[in-house]
């Protein structure tokens, strides 16, 4: 049953104890849910650690997933929420002195990444963030404010000034 | 280039980088494994429940006279107060991400340090707070950190795969640069004072010092430069061992420790 089986389906097999529907349930969304921290994150190891949480909190708390969203975004919402967590984390935690990190999305298995996905790369946190959430996971300004804890005008201003700086990095690359 | 374009451009090209298969092997386990950890579903209510509560007794049954009787212990109540500055960043630790219902609560004005380690790369300052169900918050300076919302059902227990013996009892962060892991620290949450070894992939053991603190923590941490002669290949760190004072083992972890080598 489970092969054809749909999310409701298998979320309510999966709080009855089945496990080969948790194990469905991770079969059909963990690319997805992976690509969305590989975007926030920006790195593979990264990634792997935050959409592997993402899957454990989804599975320990599936009791309280209320099926108003469909369970694909309600997994990738805790992943993006982990992976915007280790930011703020990492922000107060490392001090300087530290090695610098590496560029995100610069990824050795990955030839030819677009200039535009690289130029997303190179943009502050600050900046990146509010545009990964906006034009690669579809998140609302609204909803994108209340992740980051900003206000809606900032989130605003962030994605203004993020194409303005987009515009420019891929300019002079072009130039 | 207009901006509109851009955006347009943004929605069409995205990073195309996928999970690799191992990455998507060991999460798979380990999140079926956390199902297998979970109180009460169903109908093997009974079974479901044997494993959490085991660890409470353990912990809770041997570790706390032991500790009060012998050994390296800092004292928690004695420890230094941490100051209001660390305790804004615990008490800001995990409110940003997790739903509430998954905060671990931590008891952010009882912070304090621990101590502080002095390792070749630098000085480590361990900071830890109790949470209001049991368990502790602590947060390595510079490095990583972790908590354990409570002792009847540790949120660790979650993130270890199921082939890992009595994989609740240890928590590691690894750090890794260039391929390679540099340092690890964590804590342990068995019996005092067992001992925590390490092994490399060529087969050398070394024992890794641990910091033992009193209740209401009650748990040993521990943080190790890996020296250079072990980030290569065949020589890199594999596991984590914990012993009680007879040499039986109490808990094993490759997790975060080992980084295999690239094919």
């Amino acid at each position: 049953m489970h092969a054809t089986a749909t999310d409701d389906e298998l979320v309510s097999a999966a709080r009855q104890g089945s496990r080969s529907a948790f194990g469905r349930l991770f079969d059909k969304h963990w690319v997805a849910t992976w690509r969305a921290a590989y975007r926030v994150t920006g790195r593979r190891e990264a990634a792997d650690d935050v959409a592997q949480d993402a899957f454990v909190r989804a599975f320990e708390g599936l009791d309280r997933y209320d099926g108003t969203a469909p369970f694909r975004s309600w997994v990738a919402r805790i992943a993006v929420n982990r992976a915007i967590d280790t930011f703020r984390r990492d922000q107060r935690l490392v001090f300087a002195g530290d090695e610098p990190s590496p560029e995100p999305f610069v990824d050795p298995e990955v030839r030819d990444e677009s200039a535009l996905v690289t130029a997303v790369g190179h943009l502050p946190t600050e900046r990146r963030l509010p545009i990964v959430l906006r034009y690669w996971l579809d998140y609302s300004p609204a909803e994108i404010a209340e992740l980051l804890d900003v206000p809606a005008g900032t989130v605003n201003s962030r994605l203004s000034r993020a194409l303005t700086e987009l515009r420019e990095l891929l300019e002079v690359s072009h130039a | 280039m207009p901006e509109t374009l851009i955006e347009a451009q943004l929605r069409a090209e995205q990073p195309q980088a996928n999970p690799s298969p191992e990455a998507t092997e060991r999460a798979r386990a380990v999140s079926l494994a956390a199902i297998s950890n979970q109180p009460a579903r169903g109908k093997s209510r009974m079974r479901r429940l044997t494993l959490p509560l085991a660890a409470a007794f353990l912990i809770l049954a041997v570790s706390a006279p032991a500790i009060a009787l012998r050994g390296e212990l800092i004292n928690f109540n004695e420890s230094e107060k941490a100051p209001v500055a660390v305790q804004a960043e615990f008490s800001e630790l995990v409110s940003g991400g997790a739903p509430p219902e998954m905060d671990p609560q931590v008891v952010p004005f009882s912070t304090r340090k621990v101590r502080d380690f002095d390792l070749a790369s630098g000085r480590y300052t361990l900071w830890v707070a109790p949470t209001k169900r049991g368990g502790f918050c602590a947060v390595f300076t510079n490095a990583t950190g972790g908590c354990v919302a409570s002792r009847a059902q540790p949120v660790i227990a979650s993130v270890l795969a199921a082939s890992e013996k009595s994989p609740w009892l240890i928590n590691v962060s690894a750090r890794s640069r260039n391929g390679a892991v540099d340092q690890i620290n964590g804590f342990l949450l068995t019996p005092y004072p067992s001992t925590l070894t390490l092994e490399y992939e060529n087969g050398a053991r070394v024992d890794v010092p641990v910091t033992w603190v009193s209740d209401p923590i009650r748990a040993g941490f521990f943080i190790i430069d890996i020296p250079a002669a072990n980030r290569s290949d065949g020589n890199r760190p594999l596991r984590l061992e914990a012993h009680d004072q007879d040499g039986e083992l109490l808990a094993q972890t490759e997790r975060q420790v080992h980084i295999p080598p690239r094919s």
